[in-house]
């Protein structure tokens, strides 16, 4: 009797209550789920103080509520006990929390139910659209609800949690979907992201301050769902505001926020995107740096190779004044390009290191698209060179050692991202030759600095002939000293000094030590003679080849006017000394110098033209011209003056970037390197195996080579066949078995 | 040659010639040791003791070469050491087109034939089945087309990997595998015929 009348009274009360202090509270526009657009301004504010004050009637009419009901447990003590707990009712509090529920907030009366959620989620929207709202009545409201739970028969659960957090959800995510189609029509992807950040601490700080914490899970993949995943590439892609832009422009901030951002993407679907566009944006760059490089080249291409034969038809001199420029320009072209990707690899190395925080999957993936640039472009071993023989070299810019060697060190970085290693080594070789030779290196210690980088980089079997060469270069210096003392003892005297560098064949390039034809004339024969006679007494079983092509002279001449001390090329002093003994009147037609000299027809040409076409004329050439043909005729320029008393003739040297003819000879012979390596590496490895099937000893062909260059499969299949042709290999009777025969 | 005159062979377009050289042993055409002739003629069939049974002893190993796998890779092996000229690695390039077209014809014709289609990867030994060899006459003339288009005398590896690759592939080339262990001129082949076919 009792407990019913009491539920019967606090019904009525409650009833009361809803009618007199909720019911006239009900704000305007919370009638219904959707209260979609609230207007701005004033309506809103005032929206908001009405959705407050109904809020707090309702907080009201709880806070008295639950005071009421815990009086009413104290006077029911006994009735709890003595009743409910015997027939298995709920106990006093329980009942006053359930009517609570029934009367007011899901009362069948008035629509209270609606209006609460309604007002709750009009005015987080009101927050969201950047007006103030009263949080703590919001909070006291959630807690009501958090506190309200479900019967049992309807699943439980607190009545937060089936009735206002999955509408709040789904107003969340059409609210936050159409936000970021919105976002993304104004096409500012900086804009875009800082909004996307602010939304998530906007609703951390809403979902810690008056929501429960359960919901921020839920609330979090709901953003990232609506305003991250499905729009990564929009956001990136975003003409004039994208990635690119923010590449371009260095937008640390912006990047940055793209990166943690994006990182929030479940699966590193984000981050796997922003790897995707990197690659290609850095492979952008690049193509734009190999395309800058390849159409001068183009340029410079027919006039570079015009000095060999191609020039002829052109009007006259036209041809020899543009060569140098071409040249010249060609090499600019090849340091522009090593300095353009350097630049770009530091602009990608700050971006990772300011942007990404030195993400290592994002710096492998920028890694791989410097790779794939790199070496698109054929001539990046040749421009990898040239670039450090310019910083090698002796009288370029002035630079520091500091400069030099940030220079060197960036470039060995390049250096990894090379697939074509043996190719670089050949033209390192090649350029480290002629900085030997000719007296042209800087400094020695930043020369072995560089191939001590190298030697790191590719171990000692890439670095033995460079040493070598280092080391031909040092016996040298010694060897000559030793040289003077022998012809002292020997009273043997020269007419001139004699400086003799030995170079062991094998270690130095075959350009360079490729074997030259030249005659000495009787004074110098003395010499290299008496040289020879030294060299086979302390050593035995060697032979001394003479390259006239790579040595100097410095010789005094007297002209008419005065003499001039000439530092010239070891094969001009030989054609030079030829016209020692002709009168002055007297001329040598070419092939006289030919079968004097016994020069190569490229080599003597050469010789000739700086002798009598360059700036120094110190011979007179009839007919005149650029280009020196067999018919032409010589005689000693005795007229020639020159207000410096000392002259380099500059051998006109073909230029040092490779004209396409030579590019190809390089290149075959870097083919026909391969080849031979290749095979070594097979039967390497199939002596070690004796059998193996088809694609391991691909793999681990390509595997083994791969530091010095990158094999295709059908070259090595090629050196497998010839291999099998020449009895090494034979075929298994399994398919694509290979057996090592001894 | 009066061996062949009485035995009834026309040397230019038999290749029963070959299964001869082969099982009798003969290193250089035309020249046959006493030893493993005997010891040959004994191996195919101990009864013959006289010109007229080897006679006819002939048609079946035409048969038998026409018909079984392994023998027929021994006798096409055989040819190859047989008809280079002394002391090369490879076969003229005139040589081998006409001995193609010597063999492979009547292979491919036979049932069960020698050059029955196989499964990719199975041994290439395997035995004939009655199943038509994917590689057609149409095709045999474009791989002489080829070869005479690269003008290149022939390699024993191709020469003998020729006969698997005829065994393996399918009549549209399309289960042909680029990345396992084909000698590169099968590989140009098959590009070949595929542009040809397309």
């Amino acid at each position: 009797m009792l407990y019913k009348g009491f539920k019967g009274i606090i019904t009525d009360h409650l009833n009361v209550l809803a009618e007199e202090r909720i019911v006239p509270a009900f704000p305007r526009a919370s009638g219904t789920h959707t209260a979609a657009k609230l207007g701005g301004g004033q309506e809103a504010m005032e929206y908001a103080l009405e959705g407050d004050r109904f809020l707090r009637a309702i907080k009201g009419v709880w806070d008295d509520h639950v005071r009421a009901m815990r009086s009413i447990n104290h006077i029911l003590q006994y009735l709890n006990r003595g009743y409910c707990l015997m027939n298995g009712l709920p106990v006093v509090l329980e009942v006053g929390r359930d009517l609570f529920l029934s009367q007011i907030v899901r009362s069948n009366k008035y629509p209270i139910h609606t209006h609460l959620i309604g007002t709750l989620l009009s005015l987080v929207q009101l927050e969201r659209d950047g007006e103030a709202i009263q949080r703590s009545s919001i909070r006291d409201s959630i807690d009501v609800l958090l506190r309200l739970e479900n019967s049992e028969a309807m699943g439980g659960g607190t009545v937060y949690a089936t009735s206002f957090e999955p509408e709040f959800l789904r107003r969340s995510k059409d609210f936050y979907g159409q936000e970021a189609i919105t976002m993304l029509e104004r096409g500012d992807a900086p804009a875009y992201l800082r909004n996307v950040e602010t939304r998530f601490a906007e609703e951390a700080n809403r979902t810690a301050s008056y929501l429960s914490s359960f919901t921020w899970k839920q609330l979090e993949a709901l953003l990232i769902g609506s305003l991250l995943t499905p729009h990564l590439q929009a956001i990136m892609k975003m003409p004039g505001s994208g990635l690119a832009a923010m590449v371009e422009a260095d937008r640390y901030d912006d990047l940055h926020r793209l990166y943690t951002l994006f990182l929030r993407v479940p699966d590193d679907a984000g981050k796997d995107a922003l790897r995707i566009a990197l690659r290609e944006n850095v492979e952008a760059y690049g193509k734009a740096i190999n395309d800058g490089a390849t159409r001068v080249d183009q340029d410079a291409g027919p006039s570079a190779g015009g000095m060999d034969e191609d020039e002829k038809p052109d009007p006259k001199g036209k041809g020899k004044a543009k060569a140098p420029t071409a040249a010249a320009s060609a090499l600019s072209q090849a340091l522009r390009w090593v300095q353009d990707v350097h630049d770009l690899k530091d602009k990608f190395d700050a971006i990772l290191d300011q942007a990404f925080g030195g993400d290592q999957q994002i710096q492998a993936s920028i890694n791989e698209a410097f790779q794939s640039f790199i070496n698109a472009n054929q001539r990046a071993p040749e421009f990898l060179s040239l670039f450090i023989d310019e910083h090698l070299k002796k009288g370029t810019k002035a630079k520091s050692e500091e400069e030099i060697d940030v220079a060197l060190e960036k470039t060995i970085v390049l250096f990894r991202f090379l697939s074509d290693k043996d190719k670089f080594e050949r033209y390192y070789k090649i350029h480290l030759a002629k900085r030997l030779l000719y007296g042209r290196s800087a400094s020695d210690d930043a020369e072995r600095g560089m191939v001590a980088k190298l030697k790191v980089e590719m171990g000692f079997q890439f670095t033995q002939k460079l040493e070598g060469m280092f080391t031909d270069m040092r016996l040298s210096a010694e060897s000559i000293n030793s040289f003077r003392n022998y012809m002292s003892k020997n009273n043997a005297t020269l007419p001139f000094d004699l400086s003799v560098n030995v170079l062991t064949a094998s270690y130095w390039p075959q350009p360079v030590v490729a074997a030259s034809t030249c005659t000495f004339g009787s004074s110098l024969s003395q010499a290299t003679d008496l040289y020879q006679k030294y060299y086979d007494g302390r050593h035995t079983g060697r032979r001394l080849t003479w390259q006239a092509n790579l040595g100097t002279a410095d010789v005094r001449v007297r002209f008419k006017a005065r003499s001039h001390d000439l530092n010239l090329s070891t094969q001009a002093l030989v054609v030079l000394l030829l016209f020692e003994d002709v009168k002055d009147d007297e001329t040598l037609s070419y092939n006289d110098i030919k079968s004097a000299t016994g020069l190569a027809d490229a080599d003597l040409q050469r010789t000739l033209q700086s002798l009598a076409c360059a700036k120094f004329r110190v011979l007179t050439k009839t007919p005149k011209g650029r280009d020196v043909n067999p018919t032409d005729v010589f005689s000693f320029n005795d007229a020639f003056t020159s207000p410096l008393a000392r002259i380099k003739i500059m051998q006109v040297a073909s230029s040092k970037v490779e004209t396409p003819k030579e590019r190809q000879e390089t290149q075959e012979m870097v083919d026909e390197e391969r080849r031979h390596q290749i095979e070594a590496c097979i039967v390497r490895i199939m002596k070690n195996r004796k059998t193996m099937s088809h694609n391991d000893l691909i793999s681990e062909v390509a595997h083994q080579l791969s530091s010095r260059f990158v094999p295709s499969m059908s070259n090595i299949k090629k050196r497998i066949e010839s291999l099998i042709d020449r009895e090494y290999l034979e075929r298994t009777s399994y398919v694509g078995m290979y057996r090592y025969l001894a | 040659m009066r061996l062949c005159g009485e035995l009834g062979i026309d040397p230019s377009s038999d290749p029963v010639l070959f299964c001869l050289a082969a099982d009798l042993g003969s290193k250089v055409t035309g020249e046959w040791e006493r030893e493993p002739f005997i010891k040959g003629w004994i191996s195919i069939d101990p009864a013959i003791n006289s010109v007229a049974s080897m006679k006819a002893a002939l048609p079946k190993l035409r048969k038998k070469l026409n018909a079984d796998p392994v023998y027929f890779k021994k006798v096409y092996m055989h040819t190859f050491d047989l008809c280079k000229a002394p002391g090369a690695r490879v076969l003229a390039l005139e040589t081998a087109i006409d001995l193609w077209t010597l063999y492979i014809p009547p292979a491919l014709e036979a049932r069960p034939s020698a050059l029955s289609h196989i499964a990719p990867g199975a041994a290439p030994t395997s035995p004939a089945t009655d199943e038509a060899p994917g590689f057609s006459a149409d095709d045999l003339e474009l791989w002489l087309e080829f070869q005479k288009s690269k003008g290149k005398a022939v390699s024993k590896d191709t020469w003998s990997l020729l006969i698997d690759f005829i065994r393996t592939i399918d009549a549209e080339l399309k289960e042909y595998d680029e990345e396992a262990a084909w000698p590169s001129t099968i590989d140009d082949f098959v590009e070949y015929a595929r542009a040809k076919k397309a």
